[in-house]
């Protein structure tokens, strides 16, 4: 009897899962960005042990599901104050306005030479390259007064990694 | 008495295999783990997750999380640019045997020391110009970059793309994770 006992908690104990996360929120929005009738979907997704502790994920994706773009942070150190204390309801209110990019075009990027509160790894012929073919932009909060910015190459059917830069002053400094 | 044992195994092993397949059968979530000794004395845990709908459309989430849990440092990209590079618009299938060894070879990370960096000699424009053949980058300035790297500091270096990786330190000033150099192409 007791081995049979045994063997019930040893069961219960296997289907504990490899990661046990106790604060998972996703969200999903669909946007515009590839075309203007594009139906490509953001996710974001925030997962960890504790709703302060968490790692964000914003994914876009195109309609048959090809990820075109991912990026990860943690949340606490990236976005501050929004994640102390914070709860399912404020990280699920906090995704659904990080799940909002700003969409825009190349040529409204700043010319060579860049400023400080911009960065980039791509090189001065790239950069200037991408900027004069107006490609589709979208940016993303990447902390707090801080967005990542991607284009949308249509030739090779995908996106890259444009710039970083300090969030617009007309807008706001967070999601 | 052994009925309702029999019973309890029984509702146990049908619990047991509904958590372990929350998805449909064409999603791809898949994960792998490692302990490393980087930040401090207790170990770090790092992570590895694959989630798409299928494997060829998983995204791939790398995350390195401190003893109590605190995550220290996050990266996201896509399986295919992690395994192939550039992008496909018709990608090959993966089979979630593939996606485990790549998660299982993503956490075999290399800790070694900031000083194993190239030197950026007084003079010279930028980390990448100081190094012939691989190209290095950073968004430290020389003098920073310097300061850290022959401080002979902990170094964490992980894969960021099929021919990339970014090197991780621990700023000894805010005690929080900093990306000295990133190389690779």
């Amino acid at each position: 009897m007791r081995a049979i006992l045994f063997a019930a908690f040893a069961m219960l104990a296997a289907c504990a899962p490899r990661e046990q996360a106790s604060c998972e929120v996703r969200f999903d929005r669909e946007i515009a960005f590839t075309a203007p009738d594009a139906a490509d979907v953001v996710t974001v997704l925030a997962l960890g042990p504790s709703c302060e502790q968490l790692t964000g994920v914003f994914t876009l994706s195109d309609a048959g599901g090809d990820p075109l773009w991912a990026w990860a942070a943690p949340m606490r150190p990236a976005f501050g104050d929004a994640f102390a204390g914070a709860d399912r309801e404020a990280v699920r209110a906090f995704l659904e306005r990080w799940s909002q990019p700003t969409i825009a075009r190349t040529s409204e990027s700043p010319p060579w030479p860049l400023t400080d509160n911009l960065v980039t790894t791509l090189d001065q012929a790239t950069y200037e390259d991408i900027r004069a073919r107006d490609l589709p932009m979208l940016c993303h909060f990447s902390g707090t007064g801080r967005q990542a910015c991607v284009f949308w190459e249509p030739a090779a059917a995908g996106a890259g990694h444009y710039f970083d830069r300090d969030a617009p002053e007309a807008g706001s400094t967070t999601p | 008495m052994r009925v309702l044992i029999a019973g309890l195994l029984a509702v146990l092993a049908t619990a047991c295999s509904e958590q372990r397949e929350p998805r449909t059968a064409e999603s791809c979530a898949r994960t792998a783990t490692r302990q490393v000794t980087w930040s401090g004395q207790a170990p770090d845990t790092v992570t590895a997750r694959a989630d798409g709908p299928t494997c060829a459309q998983a995204v791939v989430t790398f995350t390195i999380r401190n003893a109590d849990g605190d995550p220290l440092w996050a990266f996201a990209s896509t399986h295919h640019d992690m395994i192939v590079g550039g992008y496909s618009t018709d990608p090959a299938a993966v089979s979630p045997e593939e996606v485990d060894r790549f998660l299982a070879s993503w956490v075999d990370v290399t800790v070694n020391s900031s000083a194993d960096l190239p030197a950026w000699p007084e003079g010279v424009e930028s980390l990448s110009a100081a190094v012939e053949g691989i190209s290095y980058f950073t968004e430290l300035d020389r003098e920073a970059y310097e300061m850290l790297r022959t401080r002979n500091l902990p170094q964490l270096c992980f894969a960021a793309s099929v021919s990339s990786s970014q090197c991780l330190i621990m700023d000894p000033l805010s005690n929080a994770p900093l990306m000295i150099a990133a190389y690779g192409s």
